[in-house]
């Protein structure tokens, strides 16, 4: 069965132009993007970091992964690169916080 | 293990570099193939003896019939009809099993007391009623010389690749397995476009489809009775955008997710509330099972249009009834289903008849009328039970005294966004993926970095399961 464009979203229109680059270049920059993107987000999310090691099943190696997101989660709240996070977050919590006017009814969770 | 969570996202980084890094592309499988049971046994160990069972019998049925003479008919129908009906019973077993009991019990209960039947407590295996659809199309593609017979190395890789195991789409084996014969190829468009599905799947799930409902539609289903019509109707409204968002979020990060490694599956949703009839609903939603439902059921248990007007509408509405049964043991879907069949029969109906060429309703009516069927339905698939939906419409016409008027601006909001996104082009991601792809790598990590960061801020804390994974 042939694979056309409707079919299949990851098919752009041109690609089989592109396809003439080597599949070694299109995997290098792929590795270069998921790269940068996991340490930005390491540098800039280190609360999810800690949150996911809180929910771990209980063990010493998730202790020890435990201490580490901590520690490393205050380092980058001292440095300040949580903040934009953080910022972001309480915007957010506001938008989730506002009510229509006259309309007091808390929300059920 | 699911898609949004941290979890995932390491178990990926590690099947990325695994599998890039296979020196041949049987190593890459193998390596694919643990993965995907790592995956699948995350959710629980004893069910992936099944996977594997399931794959090896659709495998050696289709090796059957091909090894059948020509002349052999009888007997290469025979094998079909086995293998169909294997994979019906393990799908009927886990899913049907303790439903019908329970309708058994109430009939037999009609007798007298003591004539209750014991109950199993069946527990459903996470995508059994996915993987099992997939079994079979491949069996029937074979034994109709649709497709060659796959190793088996393949259909166990079709059957249990990570991505699409859980909740589709369900990818056939003519899409899947000449992808996995070769080593897969990529390029930056089609890694650039998996990104972008990766990202807008996680804002539609983690954003809206989690905040609308544990915000909103959520307290309104459980207490129809507390609120008021207005509360009612955009509860209505906000699951038809909530299980939009939270499907179509998964098919569109498995798409994704597999375009990373080198493997393209088919579109399994294309913004289906701007259809403007069921029909056109049903080549939008859930793509995928449409086309199996309409290849395998409606054309070839069925016979499709092929005899007659009203045997093509009986075959529409028993299409619909059983695609509805598909979802659940409930009377919900049955009643969901048969709703989506008796509209696509009054709609053929219409469209055939004197008036139907004459009376054309403007496309935009055409459209709040379809979006406005498909969320009359939706209100019997969320409810509990029959009793239940019928509470909630009934509701939106006699509200009770001191009703509530819950929606927030918020999730007002998140309700407009989820329907506007409707209204957007076609081709949007297409054209923003094209210009993306030639940007330097290191500016793409950073906009990934930036977006997931600003959905991270917003998701709800915790991830609910897809509703698909109960299917």
């Amino acid at each position: 069965m042939a694979i056309n464009q409707y079919e299949f979203p990851v098919d752009l229109p041109d690609s089989e132009r592109e396809d003439g680059h080597r599949h070694a270049h299109a995997l290098t920059w792929t590795t270069i993007v998921i790269a940068v993107a996991t340490v930005l987000l390491a540098l800039f999310n280190a609360q999810s970091l800690s949150e996911w090691t809180e929910e771990l099943d209980p063990s010493p190696t998730a202790a020890i992964a435990l201490d580490h997101a901590e520690r490393w989660k205050a380092t980058t709240d001292q440095v300040g690169l949580s903040a934009p996070r953080t910022r972001l977050h309480r915007v957010w919590k506001t938008m989730e916080a506002a009510r229509w006017p006259g309309q007091d009814e808390p929300v059920t969770e | 293990m699911l898609f949004p969570t941290l979890t995932f996202g390491l178990f990926f980084l590690a099947v990325y570099v695994l599998v890039w890094g296979a020196w041949s592309n049987d190593w890459r499988k193998l390596i694919l193939l643990v993965a995907s049971w790592i995956f699948y046994g995350a959710w629980d160990w004893r069910f992936v003896p099944l996977l594997i069972i399931s794959a090896l019998l659709n495998w050696g049925v289709a090796a059957l019939i091909v090894a059948s003479p020509e002349v052999a008919g009888g007997r290469r129908k025979l094998l079909l009809v086995t293998g169909v009906t294997l994979n019906l019973l393990i799908l009927g077993f886990f899913k049907y099993f303790d439903f019908l009991g329970e309708q058994l019990s109430g009939l037999l209960g009609l007798l007298g007391p003591g004539h209750d039947l014991p109950l199993m407590q069946v527990i459903l295996p996470v995508g059994v009623s996915f993987f099992t659809f997939q079994g079979i199309s491949y069996v029937v593609d074979v034994a109709n010389k649709r497709v060659p017979p796959a190793r088996l190395l393949d259909i166990l890789t079709l059957m249990s690749f990570f991505p699409h195991l859980v909740a589709g789409p369900i990818v056939r084996a003519a899409d899947l397995v000449p992808q996995f014969q070769e080593k897969p190829r990529i390029n930056r468009g089609m890694v650039t476009m998996g990104l972008l599905l990766i990202i807008w799947g996680l804002f539609k799930k983690a954003v809206i489809a989690s905040e609308l409902a544990t915000q909103f539609v959520d307290p309104v289903f459980d207490s129809p009775g507390t609120h008021g019509s207005l509360d009612l109707v955009l509860a209505a409204y906000g699951y038809a955008v909530q299980i939009y968002c939270d499907f179509s979020a998964y098919s569109d990060m498995a798409i994704g997710i597999a375009a990373l490694l080198g493997y393209k599956f088919p579109r399994n949703f294309d913004q289906p509330y701007r259809s403007a009839s069921l029909q056109e609903f049903w080549r939008r939603w859930h793509i995928s099972l449409s086309r199996w439902l309409r290849d395998y059921l409606y054309i070839e248990a069925l016979g499709g249009n092929r005899k007659g007007r009203l045997l093509t509408y009986r075959n529409l509405f028993l299409t619909m009834l059983l695609g509805g049964l598909w979802h659940g043991a409930n009377w919900t879907f049955v009643i969901w289903g048969a709703l989506h069949g008796g509209a696509l029969v009054v709609e053929r109906a219409w469209s055939r008849g004197p008036l139907g060429g004459k009376l054309i309703l403007p496309r935009w009516v055409a459209i709040l009328l379809t979006f406005h069927v498909v969320t009359l339905g939706w209100i019997f698939f969320r409810a509990k039970s029959f009793n239940e939906a019928i509470g909630f419409i009934g509701g939106i016409f006699s509200p009770a005294q001191d009703s509530l008027f819950t929606a927030t601006p918020l999730v007002c909001l998140l309700i407009a966004l989820g329907l506007v996104i409707h209204a957007m082009p076609a081709d949007g991601f297409t054209r923003i993926a094209t210009a993306v792809r030639r940007w330097p790598a290191p500016v793409v990590g950073v906009a990934v970095a930036l977006l997931i960061l600003i959905v991270e801020t917003m998701r709800y804390e915790g991830v609910a399961p897809f509703i698909y994974f109960r299917f």
